[in-house]
């Protein structure tokens, strides 16, 4: 017993000592940032560290056989394989044959650098050896210490199941809960694999069986902390809120290894003030934890997303404003279930032609599930642009904006395959609230799309880094593609700029990247200019990519109480001339391989609040239903001609939905303030 | 002894203890014993009861399950294959129903629990009667997630004795050498002309080369077109590379001379005129820098191994009964 109590202290004692991850971690290189929050200049950096940021591509929307109820199709693909397949290794995915083996496989051609698993919170329960007063394993020591010190004892079980290097002896402080009045041990100072979890280490294996703490195990396994710095994990989970299917969904997202023992879900914490509540105090700073949550589909979410008051229908106070602007820097405007940026049917975005993008034609999950029953047409308050301009009119009610949203992509993939998204013909379908995997059709039900991507300019590929650039909004997100884009707003950025030496010095020195606020404007200052420069995705071997076609500006404002917006075209490949070929989905256009441009806006009212992103936009190209159309025989020929032959997992192939695609990249915004303003 | 000497011995026992006369307590007694006992028979499996019973349209099911999900017909193999596993989860659903899992766990109860509010919304019953009813109705065996969870719940606790010695480690470490070994790297300087600005980029390219190698103090800073990525790149992996730059780029980088100019090496961009400034050897991995990684990893692979070997014996202890008639198919 006394025995036992020994390494309990010994494991309080090394948690409790030790801030820095990697040295628990049993011999880690040193990385940047696992003690500090920014990564001080102390730290060590990872190989290629920039200091003017470069930018990383990754998934932050992932789902694995965990999310046990999107799980229609019998995934069982695990957060491990799920990392594995983001670092480009090929994974095995249904129907499976009689052997067990898998009949498809999926890969990336281009590895991620960055992934979250975000499985649904609500059906992760809780390990029941050391909760369950029925085992006998209750009143153990080491379960005493999970119940009474539950934030270390992922550490704990986690070094314990895979067997420490040998240890030398630590004091134990007087005090330590349980087992301060244990003698310290051993006289060659070292410590064997800790006894007290069974035989084989199997007691604490089983406290770490549960489906969140295999998500940190995963995270763990993957999670690169050597200074090669290749590839970052981040422990995450899916908040599933969604009253009568609408969708107010948030993927929260930890920055660090230190994570609540059961993550907060909707079961206890109904609405997304409470669960950041929640989270506040159960992720503390002190305690090395922190966390941020990301909404996606407010396409889907049929009003409520951006509703302007709380769960007691009052309004906004600027208090409940600012928890959420902290709580929530960035959104999702891109994901299998369709953009969120601007609808395209109806409203003030209707003028604007590229939002007639991968809309999706009902305004919750329900979809089409019933025949238009508890469903409706998109609704314009859904989506982004015209949240931040909301939240332009809240920021002049209440002096703080609620919907300060920078943008990132995802895919939402629920086979485990995170990154999958460009749009090719072996697009496996997103799984969940998709089609099933059948042999003979499309593999996913037509308006769904294979995702997109979450780039963060960030110094160096670390989870410190990357969740600074998070928090900061240096983030945008594309459609699937890899365009590389910097955005920069200032009032004195030279317009010679794009020639300069270094753009992004220039950038950062005169001005603010995406997702910044523009400084004061000095009073001598005209309107704010802004420089963007993109570099067309180079493609891969099996991601082929097309060239930019333009580049523009969008503004929203505020202009005497009424919202306005408007789409400025900045630079466009000239000689252009695009066009896809729909029997063989050839494209033809030369486009540009590059855009940079310094704009000053013309319309400028320094009285007024207003936001301003850039949207990159490539040449078309076939969209993946097509192709698969085309691989599968069925011609825009065929459905002419004999629409009766074809089959019925092809019928999407012969309607009015678009055979091609411009893919984008939408860059976060940059906030101008008027001065004076509270 | 005979019923004389029981009814004395119940007119003892009366006469000690007067207040057992009461019927009040008898009735308690009465009650308790009921209770117990109906608790004990319904809707309870005996504990040692383990069969698994398949029915003939559980086959047809998944036969249709196989046609939706490939389009076509399964072969003999393929639908004993599904059966087996079908087999399976009825034996992890059953050992987790025996087990009292179904009533203990947070998720089924949350889930039952939810599937009644649902169905019932206007019931007045508290947790434990509507969790009762819930069971009643056979709900665990039949709702998806409380079965899928379940399964799992059971799959999990069958990963025992799963251990890593540091030869196996090294072993897969070393086996695995793409994932945790260390890539080559590159430095390089490069001068961009921008296929989109110049005319004759080509011609320019060789000029420009021509002159690099011609004078030795070129002033590097003002050639060429601005690139938005910059002019230095630090070692970087040819997977870094070729995330800017495109394949074919970074083929000709990483296996390009060191120290002088060459080119024009082409981009996606236009072309480019590139000197190595240092290299890195690609390195096997550092095994005390991957050691817990690998171990987490290598642990994982074992656990479905001995998953399946666990599953085997615990199958080995069920009866499985298949149905009356002969449908070709084993257990």
């Amino acid at each position: 017993m006394r025995f036992l109590a020994f390494g309990v202290a010994l494991l309080v004692v090394l948690t409790g000592c030790n801030d820095d991850n990697s040295q628990l971690s049993g011999g880690a290189g040193g990385t940047g940032g696992s003690g500090g929050a920014g990564g001080s200049a102390s730290a060590s950096h990872c190989r290629n560290y920039n200091a003017n940021r470069q930018p990383f591509f990754g998934d932050l929307h992932v789902h694995t056989k965990y999310s046990l109820d999107a799980n229609t199709q019998g995934t069982i693909v695990t957060p491990h394989d799920a990392y594995r397949f983001a670092q480009g290794e090929r994974l095995g995915i249904q129907p499976y044959n009689e052997a067990g083996e898998p009949l498809r496989f999926a890969q990336i051609a281009r590895p991620l650098d960055f992934a979250a698993v975000t499985d649904h919170a609500e059906l992760f329960g809780e390990t029941e050896i050391c909760t369950n007063p029925d085992y006998p394993e209750y009143n153990l020591p080491e379960c005493q210490f999970y119940r009474s010190q539950p934030e270390n004892s992922f550490v704990f079980f986690n070094l314990v199941a895979v067997g420490l290097p040998e240890l030398p002896q630590f004091p134990v402080p007087p005090g330590t809960p349980i087992v301060s009045d244990a003698p310290v041990i051993g006289s060659t100072g070292s410590i064997p694999r800790l006894p007290y979890c069974g035989i084989n280490g199997e007691r604490c294996l089983e406290a770490a069986k549960t489906p969140w703490r295999d998500h940190q195990l995963a995270a763990a396994s993957f999670n690169d902390e050597s200074d090669n710095c290749g590839f970052t994990t981040f422990v995450g989970y899916e908040y599933t809120l969604a009253p009568a299917s609408n969708n107010l969904h948030r993927n929260v997202i930890f920055r660090s290894a230190v994570v609540p023992e059961l993550p907060p879900a909707t079961q206890e914490y109904p609405r997304p003030e409470l669960l950041w509540a929640a989270l506040t105090e159960q992720c503390k700073s002190e305690d090395g934890c922190d966390y941020l949550t990301i909404p996606h589909n407010s396409n889907l979410s049929a009003g409520l997303m951006f509703e302007t008051k709380d769960r007691f229908g009052d309004d906004y106070t600027a208090e409940f404003a600012q928890s959420r602007q902290k709580n929530e820097p960035l959104a999702e405007i891109m994901q299998a279930k369709g953009q969120s940026e601007c609808l395209g049917t109806t409203g003030a975005s209707a003028a604007d032609e590229l939002c007639n993008f991968e809309i999706l034609p009902y305004n919750n999950l329900t979809g089409d599930r019933f025949n238009g029953l508890n469903t409706g047409p998109p609704m314009e308050g859904d989506f982004l642009r015209s949240a931040l301009k909301e939240g332009l009119v809240q920021e002049q009610k209440l002096g703080v904006n609620p919907f300060k949203y920078g943008f990132i992509g995802s895919s939402d993939t629920h086979i485990g395959a995170p990154g999958d998204v460009m749009e090719t013909a072996n697009f496996p379908g997103h799984g969940g609230a998709g089609a099933s995997s059948s042999g003979e059709g499309l593999t996913d039900v037509i308006e769904g799309n294979p995702g997109g991507l979450a780039v963060l300019w960030a110094e160096e590929n670390t989870r410190d880094s990357l969740f600074a650039a998070m928090r900061r909004r240096e983030a945008y997100g594309t459609s699937g593609t890899r365009p590389i884009v910097r955005f920069f707003g200032g009032w004195n950025l030279p317009l010679t700029q794009c020639a300069s030496a270094d753009f992004a010095a220039d950038g950062y020195v005169n001005g603010v990247p995406m997702g910044g606020d523009l400084p004061a404007r000095p009073s001598s200052a005209g309107a704010p200019r802004f420089a963007v420069s993109a570099l067309r995705d180079p493609g891969a071997a099996g991601d082929p990519a097309e060239p930019l076609q333009r580049i523009q500006i969008i503004k929203g404002w505020v202009e005497g109480g009424t919202k306005m917006e408007k789409v400025y075209d900045v630079a466009t490949a000239s000689n252009n001339n695009p066009a896809v070929n729909l029997a063989t989905c050839e494209t033809s256009g030369s486009g540009a391989a590059s855009l940079c441009t310094v704009w000053q806006d013309p319309d400028f009212d320094p009285a007024e609040s207003a936001f301003y992103y850039a949207r990159v936009v490539e040449n078309p190209g076939c969209r993946w239903s097509w192709k698969q159309c085309l691989a599968g025989g069925i011609t825009e020929q065929k459905c002419a001609d004999d629409p009766g032959s074809v089959p019925e997992g092809f019928a999407g192939c012969c309607s009015a939905f678009p055979k091609t695609i411009q893919e984008r990249a939408w860059t976060s915004p940059i906030w101008y303030k008027p001065a004076g303003s509270s | 002894m005979d019923f004389t000497d029981l009814v004395q011995a119940c007119r003892k026992l009366v006469t000690i203890a007067p207040a057992l006369r009461s019927p009040l307590l008898h009735f308690i007694v009465l009650g308790g014993g009921l209770y117990l006992g109906v608790g004990m028979w319904s809707g309870e499996r005996a504990l040692d009861d383990r069969s698994v019973r398949v029915e003939a349209h559980d086959i047809a099911r998944l036969r249709a399950d196989w046609i939706r999900d490939t389009a076509r017909e399964p072969s003999a193999a393929e639908l004993q294959a599904s059966l087996s596993r079908h087999i399976d989860d009825e034996v992890l659903l059953q050992e987790a129903i025996r087990l009292g899992l179904d009533r203990r766990d947070p998720v089924v109860r949350d889930r039952l629990l939810r599937n009644m509010q649902f169905a019932f919304p206007e019931s007045r019953h508290d947790d434990a009667q509507r969790l009762a009813e819930a069971h009643a109705l056979g709900m665990v065996t039949r709702d998806l997630v409380v079965r899928r969870r379940l399964i799992q719940v059971m799959e999990q606790r069958l990963e025992v004795g799963i251990e890593t010695t540091d030869a196996e480690l090294r072993d897969y470490v070393a086996r695995h050498a793409e994932r945790y070994a260390l890539p080559a790297r590159r430095a390089f300087q490069h001068i961009f002309l921008s296929k989109d600005t110049h005319s004759g980029v080509s011609a320019d390219a060789e000029t420009l080369l021509a002159r690099l190698k011609a004078e030795a103090q070129s002033p590097v800073e003002r050639l060429g077109d601005s690139f938005l990525m910059g002019r230095e790149f630090p070692l970087t992996s040819g997977e870094g590379i070729e995330r800017i730059f495109g394949a074919r780029f970074a083929e000709e980088v990483m296996a390009g001379p060191e120290r002088d100019w060459f080119g024009p090496v082409a981009s996606p961009y236009g072309l480019h005129l590139v000197r190595i400034t240092s290299s890195e050897a690609a390195q096997a991995p550092d095994f005390e820098t991957v050691r817990i990684r690998a171990a987490y990893a290598l642990r994982h692979e074992r656990a479905a191994q001995v998953r399946r070997q666990m599953l085997a014996e615990l199958r080995s202890e069920y009866v499985i009964e298949l149905p009356d008639s002969p449908t070709g198919m084993q257990p």
